[in-house]
Formats: structure tokens, C-alpha cells, sequence
């Protein structure tokens, strides 16, 4: 949860001359315990959503122990489709911990004051979608009490040529960027500095150069299979980061919503103004790029585009996605409406109903629409559909609400340091924080 | 952040783009890198003893081949069961002559619907050969080449060589007919079936198989028959 | 991670517990939360309990077990011992497994005569049942796809008929691990758990793969296999001859490929699926040796690969006599 990422953050604090290492090693210990009070303690609403989170994560471990111990077998996946639930939602979320990169750009490339305020919800964003990337990844392991084989130099990294390998790196380095980022901005707030810019500026502009990298070579995971003529399309790396721009952003926005609803965080209008108009542009490139690849894929009518034809027509009498695709389409095409239309455009509803679709669509979109239809046909063209069992819809749904605990959790601590409830100086700051 | 109501002025930015364009000249020098082994390919795979082989390198050692390759044959001239003639009720074996050495040959019979009397159930599919294109009339306890010269029993496969030129070059390379034991001779021998092993020289072609080994994955459908077949066995 | 949480409702706990004699008396709210506290460490040890208790019963050898290539003959020995008990105590079979190095001179190449095969099949059977696979599955390294004459589209081809072959229409193509030259499954394993061998034959170190399956997604052959569970295989029917690194028993969760039965060729015999085809369809062979006869398949007849254009270089050919 937010506060024990931060144990890796700014040692570098220490090289300030007017504040000794000593007064580090009291400070550092005691911000992380205030933190951790901070996220554990709230009002009935707040205990009832933990807890409700809490409770399907449980659920979600249950399933998942239920599947080491009993093996792979449990899901619904096969030899012809050899990736599931686990990888579409591990492709979906790294988008989402893309997108945050939204408000980092307008924040500090181009100095938006608005924005400046807000801006650690998409850096925290990002931490809790990397934490349940992770996760996922994991939980598709046949055996991952074997996760230290892919640890550089204690097992054996097939760096540079696996893909996987480089994934690894950008995930967890973007993971360690955005815990420095939002570790020391917030630390320095706690104690009542003003930040150095030297401390975390860099980073800042290295974590936007990041961002774009970790959907990018994502992207590469798949793209990079010459089998599988759905992913071998050089569209897929821009596509995966404008779909990113896309689903981040509408995250973001609900999240503003959420927050200036429950919070007394200072959201501006400003800053969910310029998230539309970013919105606005990414969902129409979004878009652009879905009907270039369908154009592509059906007006050539080549042999490779049975997987486009399975997800959009469905193939041999097999249908399974079609339903949920033209969803995603059209929910798509919708929220474009609504957002592009200056009447509804205005409307904090329609707005939010906006956002809504446009995550669902593309979580359809770039999960399950991408995934499953790369292994339908096979490669010797057998047709063999996919169905997620009980077991990894409840690992799933575990997955989400840790991200959505640790990301709740980390939100709530935050604003209480913001909002100069949690500091060095102040005795205790549970009691006082009756809002939420 | 709120905290940081003067955000760090411009020219504090500019100085501090240099860590970025340093992330990036590193990422470009990576994938330059990924680039180069790529297509280098691993440096692990690799052919023959230590390097790449070249045409000039495939000599390789001549095998000691140690152990034959043992051709099955058959062990001699068919004999028939027939009743015994003496009467005794018993059946006995006799040899292709003991009949035929008191009957003269018919050329005019070419298969077996045109005989009356004996083998009348063999089935007779061979293109156009007629019986006496590789029975030796003139001994049927052996076979007969085109030249009309006799072959043995065991040396069938002489025979069916002067029609299957092609078939039987493949043969002799390996590239046709089954076979058991080592690829390595030095390691052990071989066993190859002979021709008639597996087809049968009165209708060669080789019967139809029913398949009894089907996958069945996880979710694929149950094996069935094809439409088109059963549209064509109906 | 799942177990965050219980670490930090430990440290709530705890905390709660140290700082009482500080705060002096114990509120409603604070009572309140160190209980939900402890439940909640309750129900995630009963959540994760069934996975502890796997992980608890694993020996150390075998969770901490180094990649096959840097093990030296001293503790290779050791972890066949090891493995052959494991088999012996679960199954009750003497099994040998061998760990027969790569023979010097040689790299494999298969060939099918496409002319010849009917489809019939026996193939996967004798695969199946050399390589200890899973019975319940019928699983087997090869396919044999069923393709309309004239016509070399897998999308009209089928490997469920079962009806008599073959089809006057049709022809057969088995396809396995076409122990490519350029494998795109051994590019993309994060952890070196596959990997060509000197003669050609890309193997699994099952002891070492983490089962992600990205080489599964992959391979253009379809010529993977995931262990979605332990195989099952009847103990009277344990092949007792088995190699490390091809058929051994293997355990749940990890890839697996046709290695041409590694355990056979290297000890020059014939594979399993080559000794098994009553067409006689199948050849085999070394590829350096200008004398074999898959050289003299690769010189005289007309060879293709299959899925060339993707650059795999395969070591396995198909040809047609006419």
C-alpha cells in the first residue's frame, strides 16, 4: 500500500546540509507510520469500501491458491489458447499506468498550475496499475515460486533477445520511478520543505520518456511473433499507447470526480478541462487506428485475416467475441460523440458516462479483443474458442480490487498530507479526518 | 504539486533534461544492441563441432557402418493348403507345382474372375498384369522377370523393381518403405520391410486405415467425421 | 501482493499493541480495527493455506535446483537420482533416466513423404505413448492436418476426421517441432528454459521453465505443449526409458516439445514416430552426413518448408514423390 513502496525513495534527502542524516532516520520512519495510519483509518464509507476490497482480494487469493495446487487446468485456457484473462488485463492495465503520463506532460512540459496540483493522482494511478500488472503476470505462471530465474544475474535473464525480459525492466523501473516521484514530493510535503527540483524534476521528465517505453515494448511482446498475423502488425505499438491515452485519462477524470466529491482536495475545473481535450484528441487517433487496421485486414481479404474475421464475424460457426467487440465499438464510438459534441460536452454526466464507456471499450478492446483472437485460429488453423472459468474471474476481480486498495489507500493518505492533516508536526491526524 | 506553489523556472528545466536524453541515447544503444544479436542470431546455436559449417565442412566422419541393414525376405516359394488327396482328411501343404506341373499355362487369363476352378477369391488389382506377367510359367515355384529370365521367391523385390525404377531408387536411399532400429549404423543395425511387406502384390495399393488416435485437447471439439466425407460415404 | 496486506495488518496489529501503553487506554475505534485486523489475517491464512502447504512440501534441492547448464556431471547425477526416486515413490516404477549428450558430428533432419502418409495417425500414438504423455488428453507432440488436394490453406484443412484414410480428396500433413534453425520460441523465454542443442533439437529444462508460454505463442507450429496439469499416465505403462531433457515425467505447469525422443536418437536409434508409420512415410537422418538418406531426400526430391516466408529456418521437410 502506499506507504511501504516508499522505502526504496530519496536517500537522497540526505545530502541536504541543513538537515542532518539523524533527523532522516526519525522523520522517514515516523512519516511512513503517519502514512500508514493515515490510509487505515477514515469514515464508514471509507471502511466499507477497504473492506469490500479486501474481501474479493481475499477471494481472489483463495482462487488463486486453489489454482497452484491444482494447476493450470483450472482455467479455461489451452495449447490453442495459451493466454487468457491473466495477459489481456496485464496488456489493458499497463496502458492504464501509461496514461497517467497525460498529466505528467501538461503538469510539468508545459508548466499547467492546474494540472501541477493534481498531478500525483496519475503517479499513483501508475503505481497501483504496475502493482496489479505484476500481479497478473504472476498469476499466469505455471510456477512462480520460480520468479527468481528471472531475476538478472541470481537466475538467467535472456536480455536483450526476450522480449519478456525488457518488459520486466521498463515495468519495474517505471514502478521505482513514480515511488521516488510521489515518495519524495510527499515526504518533503510532510515535513513542510518545499521540494528540490533537482531531486525529482529529472525524474519526472526520464518517468514521461517511460511511460511511453513500457507500452511500447508491450506492445513488442506481441508484435514481435511473426505466428500470429493479428499482433504482427507494426500498427500495434502506436495503437496500444493512443488506446493507452485514451483509457488513462477517463480513469483519471472519474478518479478527479471521485475525489472532489468525497475530498477536500482542490480539483479544478481546469485540470479536468485540459484531460477532455487530451481525451478528446487520443479517443478520434484511437479510433483512426481501429478502422486503418480493420481497413487493412479486410479489403486485402489475404489469408492472415482469419483472427480479424473470428473476432468480427466470428469463424466457422465460431462467435464468442463478436458480441463484446462490436460492444467495445460502439460504446466507443459513443463516448467520441458525447465528448466531441460542444452541447454534452459540457455536462459533468455525460461526462462521466463518457469516460465509463470509453474505459470499457477499450478494456474489450486491447484485453480480450487483442489477446484471445491472436490464438483463434491456431497456428495450424484449428479453431478452438476460449472461455474464462469461475477460477480466473475471481483472480481477476482479486487483482483489481488490490490495485483499486493500494491505489484508494495511497489516494486517501495523500490528501490528508496534502491537505496539511498529516506533518511532522501534527500529533495525530486520524481523528480530525471526519470528511472520508 | 499544491506544495510547490513556484514551480521550478525554466532554465532549472533545461538543465535537467539531461538525464532524459541520456535515458534515451541508452535505450537507442539497447535496441542497437537487440538489433545486432537478432539478426546475428544467439551466439549459443550453433552447427557442426565449434563453427558455422561451411559446404566444404560437410564431409563429416565416414561412418563405420558396423551393423548391417537387414532387408526382411520371404522365405521361399508360397505353398497352398490344399485337401489331402490321398483322402486322409487332413490338409496339407503343397508347392505351387505340384498342381501346376500337370496343367498347362493360359495366358489368357488375366485375372481372377476369369478362372474357374482355384485362387478365385484372390482380388487382382495390379494395373494390367495378368498372372503370368510374373508367374514363371515354366517354374511356379518362381518368379519371372519382363526378359523372361526366373526370380526367386526371396528376390521378389528384383521384380517389382523393374516396373517401380523410380520407387525402388527411393528404396535404395531410404526415402521409401518403413523402417526399425538405428538411424547410426554404428551404433546398432536396421531392419527394413521389404516391398511386399506392406503391399500386396496382387493389389498393391495400399488399403484405406481407420484412424484411432485422435487428439482430444482440452475444449476442441470431439474428433468427427468431416462434412465432405460424410457427404461421400452416404 | 496478497501478502502485503498480511504484512501490513501484522504491523497494524503489532503496532497497536506497543503503542498502548502510550496512549494510556484502548478507544472503541482502535479495538475495532486491531480486530478486523486479526481477521483478516485469519481468512488470508485460510485463503492461501492450500498453496503454502504445496510450496512447504517442495524439498529445497527442488525449489533452488540451478539451470541445467551449469550444473556439473557430479550434480546432474544427483538430480537424476533424485528424479528417479520421485518416480519410484509415486509410481512404483524403476525408471532410468539418462542425460546422453549431443553426438558429435551430427545435427538432425526430418523429412515426410507427403505422397505416402494417409493420415492414419499411428504417429501420435507411438509419440504418445514413448514420451509419457498425458492419457486422459490423448496428448502427443504431433498433428496431422487434413488438406483439400491443391490447396496448402491449414484453414481449410482439419485434424478431427475420423473417418477411413485416406480421402480420395484430400491429403495428410503431420506436423511437430520443426527444430528450427532460427526458433522464435527460444528468442522470446525470459529464462534461457529452452534452447537449441548442438545437433539441432531445441530442448526444455522443465526443472527450470516458469511456464509464462510465451514461447507457446510463439512457435508458428503449434508444436508447444503446456502441462495444464500433471500428466497422468497408468504405472504399467511408464516408457521406463527415459532422457532428462526429453521424456521423463514431467510435472505440472511447465512447456514441453518433441525433441525427435532426444532419449533414442542420441543413442542412434530411429525416433519413435518414424518406427511407428506403417506407411513408411518418414525419414530421418543426419544432416551432415552427405551420405544420409534425408541428404539424399534434400538433393533429389521437391522439398518445401513449412511457413517459410516467417524465417524459422526449420530442420524438418516435407516433399511429394510426384
Amino acid at each position: 500500500m502506499s506507504q511501504t513502496p516508499t522505502t526504496p525513495t530519496h536517500p537522497s534527502a540526505g545530502h541536504e546540509l541543513e538537515h542532518s542524516q539523524h533527523r532522516h532516520l526519525v522523520t522517514y520512519p515516523k512519516f511512513l507510520w503517519k502514512c500508514f495510519c493515515a490510509a487505515t483509518d477514515g469514515g464508514p464509507l471509507f471502511y466499507a469500501w477497504m473492506i469490500f476490497l479486501t474481501a474479493v482480494t481475499l477471494v481472489g487469493l483463495s482462487a488463486w491458491s486453489h489454482q497452484i495446487t491444482n494447476g493450470m487446468a483450472v482455467t479455461g485456457m489451452s495449447d490453442h489458447v495459451s493466454w487468457g484473462m491473466y495477459i489481456a488485463n496485464f496488456t489493458f492495465i499497463v496502458g492504464l499506468a501509461a496514461g497517467g503520463v497525460m498529466m505528467v506532460i501538461p503538469a510539468y512540459l508545459y508548466h499547467d498550475r492546474d494540472m501541477h496540483d493534481v498531478v500525483i493522482v496519475g503517479e499513483l494511478l501508475a503505481i497501483a496499475s504496475i502493482i496489479m500488472c505484476l500481479l497478473f503476470v504472476t498469476v499466469d505462471l505455471g510456477h512462480p515460486e520460480r520468479f527468481w530465474h528471472l531475476m538478472p544475474f541470481i537466475g538467467r535473464f535472456n536480455f536483450p533477445i526476450s522480449m519478456l525480459t525488457w518488459d520486466v525492466i521498463v515495468l519495474n523501473g517505471y514502478l521505482l520511478i513514480n515511488l521516488h516521484i510521489c515518495g519524495y514530493l510527499l515526504y518533503t510535503r510532510f515535513q513542510g520543505r518545499k521540494p528540490e527540483a533537482r531531486f525529482y524534476i529529472p525524474v519526472v521528465f526520464i518517468s514521461v520518456f517511460w511511460a511511453i517505453s513500457i507500452h511500447t515494448v508491450t506492445a513488442f511482446l506481441y508484435c514481435g511473433l511473426g505466428g500470429r498475423p493479428l499482433w504482427n502488425s507494426a500498427l500495434l505499438a502506436p495503437r496500444f499507447l493512443a488506446s493507452a491515452f485514451v483509457s488513462g485519462p477517463a480513469f483519471i477524470i472519474l478518479t478527479l470526480y471521485i475525489l472532489r466529491r468525497l475530498t477536500d482536495l482542490p480539483v479544478s475545473e481546469k485540470a479536468i478541462k485540459t484531460l477532455l481535450q487530451i481525451l478528446r484528441v487520443t479517443i478520434c487517433i484511437n479510433l483512426l487506428m481501429v478502422i486503418s487496421e480493420m481497413f487493412t485486414e479486410f479489403y486485402s481479404g489475404t489469408a492472415h485475416t482469419a483472427s480479424a474475421r473470428y473476432l468480427y464475424f466470428g469463424l466457422h460457426g465460431k462467435d464468442a467475441l463478436v458480441p463484446w467487440i462490436w460492444t467495445a465499438v460502439a460504446l466507443n464510438i459513443i463516448a467520441a460523440i458525447v465528448l466531441l459534441s460542444p452541447g454534452l460536452s459540457k455536462r459533468a454526466n455525460w461526462i462521466k458516462a463518457a469516460c465509463v464507456m470509453v474505459f470499457i471499450a477499450v478494456w474489450i478492446e486491447k484485453g480480450m479483443g487483442l489477446i484471445i483472437p491472436g490464438f483463434i485460429p491456431s497456428t495450424l488453423h484449428e479453431v478452438v474458442e476460449y472461455t474464462p472459468t469461475i477460477t480466473e474471474w475471481k483472480i481477476t476481480a482479486g487483482i483489481w480490487a488490490f490495485g483499486l486498495l493500494a491505489y484508494s489507500a495511497s489516494l486517501k493518505t495523500t490528501v490528508a498530507i496534502i491537505r496539511g492533516r498529516v506533518s511532522n508536526q501534527s500529533p495525530n491526524a486520524s481523528p480530525q479526518d471526519v470528511k472520508l | 504539486m499544491s506544495s510547490d506553489p513556484h514551480p521550478p523556472k525554466v532554465s532549472r528545466h533545461r538543465g535537467s533534461w539531461g538525464p532524459a536524453i541520456g535515458v534515451i541515447i541508452l535505450i537507442i544503444l539497447l535496441l542497437a544492441w537487440l538489433m545486432v544479436t537478432v539478426v546475428r542470431g544467439p551466439s549459443p546455436i550453433s552447427y557442426g563441432n565449434e563453427h558455422d559449417p561451411s559446404p566444404t565442412e560437410l564431409t563429416v566422419k565416414q561412418v563405420n557402418q558396423q551393423h548391417p541393414v537387414t532387408i526382411s525376405v520371404p522365405e521361399g516359394p508360397p505353398k497352398v493348403l490344399v485337401a489331402d488327396p490321398n483322402g486322409s482328411g487332413h490338409a496339407i501343404e503343397v508347392s505351387c507345382t505340384t498342381c501346376h506341373a500337370t496343367r498347362e499355362p493360359d495366358y489368357k487369363n488375366v485375372t481372377s474372375d476369369d478362372l474357374d476352378e482355384f485362387h478365385q477369391n484372390l482380388s487382382m488389382a495390379h494395373g494390367d498384369l495378368s498372372c503370368l506377367s510374373c508367374h514363371n510359367p515354366k517354374d511356379y515355384d518362381t518368379l519371372k522377370k519382363a526378359d523372361g529370365s526366373a526370380v526367386s521367391y526371396p528376390n521378389v523385390m528384383q521384380l517389382c523393381a523393374q516396373c517401380h525404377q523410380s520407387r525402388y531408387n527411393d528404396y535404395q536411399h531410404g526415402a521409401h518403405g518403413g523402417m526399425t532400429g538405428h538411424w547410426d549404423l554404428s551404433k546398432g543395425p536396421r531392419q527394413r520391410k521389404a516391398c511386399i511387406d506392406c503391399h500386396d502384390p496382387h493389389s498393391p495399393a495400399m488399403p484405406k486405415m481407420l484412424p484411432q488416435f485422435k487428439p482430444l485437447d482440452r475444449f476442441m471439439d470431439t474428433p468427427h467425421p468431416s462434412d465432405h466425407q460424410t457427404e461421400a460415404s452416404h | 501482493m496478497p501478502p502485503e496486506v498480511q504484512d501490513n495488518n501484522t504491523q497494524d496489529t503489532a503496532g497497536k499493541t506497543v503503542s498502548l501503553p502510550v496512549i494510556g487506554h484502548i478507544s472503541r475505534r482502535t479495538a475495532l480495527k486491531a480486530f478486523g485486523a486479526t481477521l483478516g489475517i485469519a481468512a488470508f491464512g485460510t485463503a492461501a493455506k492450500p498453496m503454502i502447504d504445496k510450496y512447504a512440501s517442495m524439498s529445497p534441492e527442488e525449489m533452488l535446483q540451478r539451470h541445467y547448464k551449469e550444473l556439473d556431471s557430479d550434480e546432474r547425477a544427483a538430480v537424476i537420482n533424485r528424479l528417479q526416486d520421485e518416480t519410484k515413490a509415486k509410481h512404483g516404477v524403476d525408471v532410468t533416466i539418462r542425460d546422453l549428450p549431443p553426438l558429435d558430428g551430427v545435427k538432425y533432419g526430418y523429412a515426410i513423404n507427403l505422397s505416402v502418409c494417409n493420415g492414419n495417425g499411428e504417429c501420435m500414438r507411438a509419440c504418445h505413448k514413448e514420451n509419457n504423455h498425458d492419457r486422459e488428453s490423448n496428448q502427443s507432440y504431433i498433428r496431422v492436418l487434413e488438406m483439400k488436394r491443391g490447396s496448402m490453406d491449414m484453414e481449410k484443412g482439419s485434424t478431427t476426421y475420423t473417418h477411413p484414410v485416406p480421402d480420395d480428396d484430400k491429403f495428410y500433413m503431420p506436423v511437430q517441432c520443426q527444430q528450427c534453425d532460427n526458433p522464435p520460441c527460444v528468442d522470446v523465454c525470459p529464462v534461457e528454459a529452452t534452447w537449441k542443442e548442438k545437433d539441432g533439437i531445441v530442448v526444455v529444462d522443465y526443472n527450470w521453465c516458469i511456464g509464462c508460454r510465451y514461447c507457446e505463442a510463439a512457435c508458428p507450429y503449434h508444436a508447444r505443449r503446456f502441462n495444464w496439469k500433471a500428466p497422468t499416465v497408468p504405472d504399467d505403462q511408464i516408457n521406463p526409458d527415459q532422457g532428462y531433457l526429453s521424456n521423463r515425467m514431467r510435472p505440472a505447469g511447465v512447456m514441453e516439445k518433441c525433441t525427435f525422443c532426444l532419449h533414442r536418437v542420441r543413442d542412434g536409434r530411429l525416433p519413435a514416430c518414424l518406427e511407428a508409420c506403417p506407411t513408411g512415410a518418414r525419414v530421418f537422418g543426419n544432416l551432415l552426413d552427405p551420405d544420409s538418406e534425408i541428404r539424399w531426400v534434400l538433393a533429389n526430391k521437391r522439398v518445401f518448408m513449412l511457413k517459410e516466408e516467417l524465417g524459422t529456418q526449420p530442420s524438418f521437410f516435407y516433399y511429394f514423390d510426384e
